[in-house]
């Protein structure tokens, strides 16, 4: 009780710098991830780079364990924790589907556990909470967003934010911009459309729903071949994105199109799916987008973090936007309009015919599925996903987990008006690696390939030049982030199955990353 | 519709087989089978003039695999609960179904509705014997190299009476994984001291490497400094063809290979 009394109190101030901190002067002030990882990657820029640096290439040799917490709730998702732990006042805010948990960041004991009796909905993961003042916002897979006490652990509000009879559900971690609790949605097993909406933190209130589509009668409406497609399109809104306060945008992908691999009955570009969108978070109003992958047939979406940089190009100081995309390509846009600055491969990629004169890649109609199968490079899981990757500023690099991998993709439904998904790919080689690439550029500056193919995991770095990630099998690995050489490692119980964190608290850095059911806590003494 | 119905029947199938993972992903809505048939042949006889043979709609009437009524009866297992006064009340529709008929036709349409979702890899594609056999051949016996390792008369004999064409396709492009895999990546473990280990891989990455060795022994290593780890893997020139195939390649061969009875 004390612990909470003290907390309630501390929680009430770092309220208050966390509202201010979504009012700073410019993005490059949001970068002072000290004492706090307040929102899904730490600060508005999607860098995941902590300026913290007690724990370095020199020290790191010492990191060692201090907790661990592990996840006993069953759910329909099972115990993985996919979550971006946050942590905000010496307090660890995580989910997997259906459940929130506050535990103590010093010592890894539970506060309080929120459990929400689901209706059903698909449960492959839930990304993680958002916390704004004395409140924390979480997405249930069955189209819920609830809105609970930070002190008691206890629901204040819950909001529908879709309808999973047709699909839907929740995954996304939120997050707040402003007075707008950001909500995506996700669903990829139907022919819906995809959107993201925002809502009063205080009430739960819908401010305003975007579609991932155009309206019918705009332009980019022909990029369909008829409204009926554009409305069962797709482009689910799956992972949290970025945003800048300076230029009041806010930053994030859309999935792919539907129906995912016969694309026969969509002609076009299919706009607004497989794109990168920059909004305006006060109206919801589109300002700019760019489309790294037009037509998509392959389950690529464009969700990937849209990280912002602020660096020189040809001499120019320019606010950028990077994405290593899915399917295989490195984009650096001029985040001000969406214009691409660079179009290049990050990865193995067989599927293009070279870019347009957007700089978006032209994709091959002959590396399409077809019924008797057609090689593609990558595969379905893609050179890249979902799993959060990293900027260092110190070093320039651009890090994240890519994959090169070859598999075939056959249409099983060959109807005039295929649905659903109308076929699948069939992999069956891949090689996984960690690679560092010069952001300007895209080319590679150092990659690390992992022994064996398997799982991947999000990426951390740090002012001490290092980078923590998970491996392929069940390890938490910490690189030079200069030069790529592995500087420690400990093995866990399951892969790291979200991005890894630090903070730090009484003087301590702590390291925290999720594996499977549990949360690892290491400190440096 | 006998065709679709099958097609039904073996994503159900499927569905029994990768229950532990389709769960997940779709924790309602089981179908059976007797009774999706039977709900097949009330909507052949009362619904597939207006809505279409396959339920996907017609210039006429509308798409009911995406009506959302019919979602909302499948996510909810209503079995027609809710679609019974629809039927009797929309403009056309004139239905006295009893709660039977209405589970079945219920159960019909829940088995469409999960027949065209994401069900994993179908091991039965059609149209894989697309290609020339004597292009395949060819390739087999020149660019390709096929016949630097395996003979047709050795083998390779009867290989099409062993595998059907979709795991000949899988097997001769990613021989590595999935089934039939027979093969492992060697692994040897020179230690500092000389000594030597060899083995089928079980495990490795920058830390450690786990090994079986012939008598069946599992041993684990850690990769310190002066540990030398080497790996052959059996399929080194299959891969190696990933970056050259062209996809005439691969259904020629696919389509001689069938050939080898």
């Amino acid at each position: 009780m004390k612990l909470l009394t003290a907390s309630a109190i501390a929680l009430f101030l770092s309220s208050t710098a966390l509202y201010a901190q979504a009012k700073p002067d410019s993005a490059s002030n949001l970068a002072k991830l000290t004492d706090s990882w307040p929102t899904y990657n730490g600060d508005y820029s999607g860098r995941r780079y902590s300026p913290l640096n007690k724990v370095n290439t020199t020290t790191v040799k010492q990191l060692s364990l201090a907790w661990s917490f592990r996840v006993e709730t069953t759910t329909a998702g099972g115990r993985r924790i996919s979550a971006t732990p946050l942590e905000v006042n010496g307090v660890l805010y995580f989910t997997v589907p259906s459940h929130v948990w506050a535990v103590d960041a010093r010592t890894g004991h539970k506060l309080w556990q929120f459990d929400w009796a689901s209706k059903g909905g698909e449960s492959i993961g839930n990304r993680g909470a958002a916390v704004l003042g004395d409140t924390v916002y979480f997405e249930t897979e069955d189209c819920n967003l609830v809105a609970i006490d930070i002190h008691t652990g206890k629901e204040k509000w819950h909001a529908s934010i879709g309808n999973p009879d047709q699909f839907y559900f929740g995954s996304v971690a939120p997050v707040i911009v402003k007075n707008h609790v950001m909500v995506g949605i996700s669903g990829d097993d139907f022919d819906i459309p995809g959107y993201i909406e925002a809502h009063d933190p205080e009430t739960g209130a819908l401010q305003w729903r975007w579609y991932t589509h155009p309206n019918p009668g705009d332009p980019e409406a022909k990029t369909w071949p008829n409204d009926e497609a554009m409305l069962h399109g797709g482009g689910m809104t799956w992972v949290a994105g970025t945003y800048d306060p300076e230029l009041n945008l806010y930053y994030f992908g859309t999935g792919n199109a539907q129906p995912v691999i016969n694309g026969a009955a969509r002609p076009g570009a299919n706009l607004y799916t497989s794109t990168i969108c920059a909004l305006n978070p006060d109206t919801g109003k589109l300002v700019w987008y760019f489309q790294p992958n037009p037509h998509d047939t392959h389950d690529w979406d464009a969700v990937q973090t849209p990280v912002l940089i602020d660096g020189i190009v040809e001499g120019k100081k320019r606010k950028l936007l990077v994405q290593a995309s899915r399917n295989g390509w490195y984009f650096l846009l001029d985040r001000t309009n969406g214009k691409a600055l660079l179009s290049t491969p990050f990865a193995k990629q067989n599927w293009t015919l070279g870019v347009d004169s957007k700089g978006s890649p032209i994709p091959n109609p002959e590396k399409m599925a077809k019924p008797n199968g057609a090689l593609v490079a990558p595969n379905q899981a893609g050179a890249a996903n979902w799993y959060p990757p990293s900027f260092s500023p110190a070093t320039g690099l651009f890090y994240v987990p890519a994959y090169d991998a070859y598999s075939v993709y056959y249409i099983y439904d060959n109807n005039k008006k295929p649905e659903g998904w109308a076929g699948n790919d069939r992999g069956g080689w891949s090689r996984a690696s960690l690679r560092a690439l010069d952001y300007k550029t895209g080319k590679v500056r150092w990659n690390h390939e992992w022994p064996s193919a398997g799982g991947r995991s999000g990426i951390l770095t740090t002012a001490g030049n290092l980078l923590f990630t998970g491996d392929t099998t069940a390890n938490l690995v910490a690189f030079n982030a200069t030069t790529g050489a592995i500087l420690w490692h400990a093995g866990l119980g399951s892969i790291v199955s979200n991005g890894p964190i630090t903070y730090e608290l009484d003087g301590l850095q702590y390291v925290v990353a999720a594996a499977g059911d549990m949360l690892y806590g290491f400190v440096l003494r | 519709m006998k065709k679709l119905f099958l097609k039904f029947m073996y994503a159900a199938v499927l569905c029994g087989l990768g229950a532990v993972t389709l769960h997940a992903q779709f924790p309602q809505s089981p179908v059976d089978p007797v009774r999706s048939e039977s709900g097949s042949k009330i909507y052949a006889a009362s619904c597939a003039h207006c809505h279409g043979d396959d339920a996907r709609g017609t210039a006429n009437a509308p798409d009911l695999l995406r009506s959302v009524p019919v979602l909302h009866d499948r996510r909810q297992m209503l079995y027609g609960k809710e679609l019974a006064p629809l039927l009797t009340t929309l403009p056309g529709h004139n239905f006295k179904f009893g709660e039977k008929e209405l589970g079945d036709l219920s159960q019909f349409l829940t088995a469409s509705i999960n027949g065209i979702l994401r069900s994993g890899y179908n091991s039965q594609p059609t149209n894989l014997l697309s290609g020339d056999a004597k292009a395949g051949e060819a390739y087999f016996n020149g660019v390709g190299g096929c016949s630097k390792c395996h003979s047709t008369t050795g083998d390779f004999a009867g290989l099409g009476k062993r595998y059907s064409p979709s795991a000949l396709q899988q097997k001769f492009l990613f021989p590595g994984s999935g089934l039939f895999v027979k093969r492992k990546v060697q692994v040897t473990v020179k230690l500092a001291s000389g000594k030597t280990y060899t083995g089928d891989l079980v495990r490795i990455d920058d830390f450690t490497v786990t090994l079986r060795e012939k008598s069946d022994e599992t041993l684990s290593f850690n990769r310190i400094p002066g540990t030398k780890v080497t790996t052959v893997n059996p399929f080194a020139a299959h891969e190696g063809l990933l970056d050259k195939y062209t996809d005439t390649d691969i259904h020629n061969l696919t389509t001689y290979l069938v050939t080898l009875k």
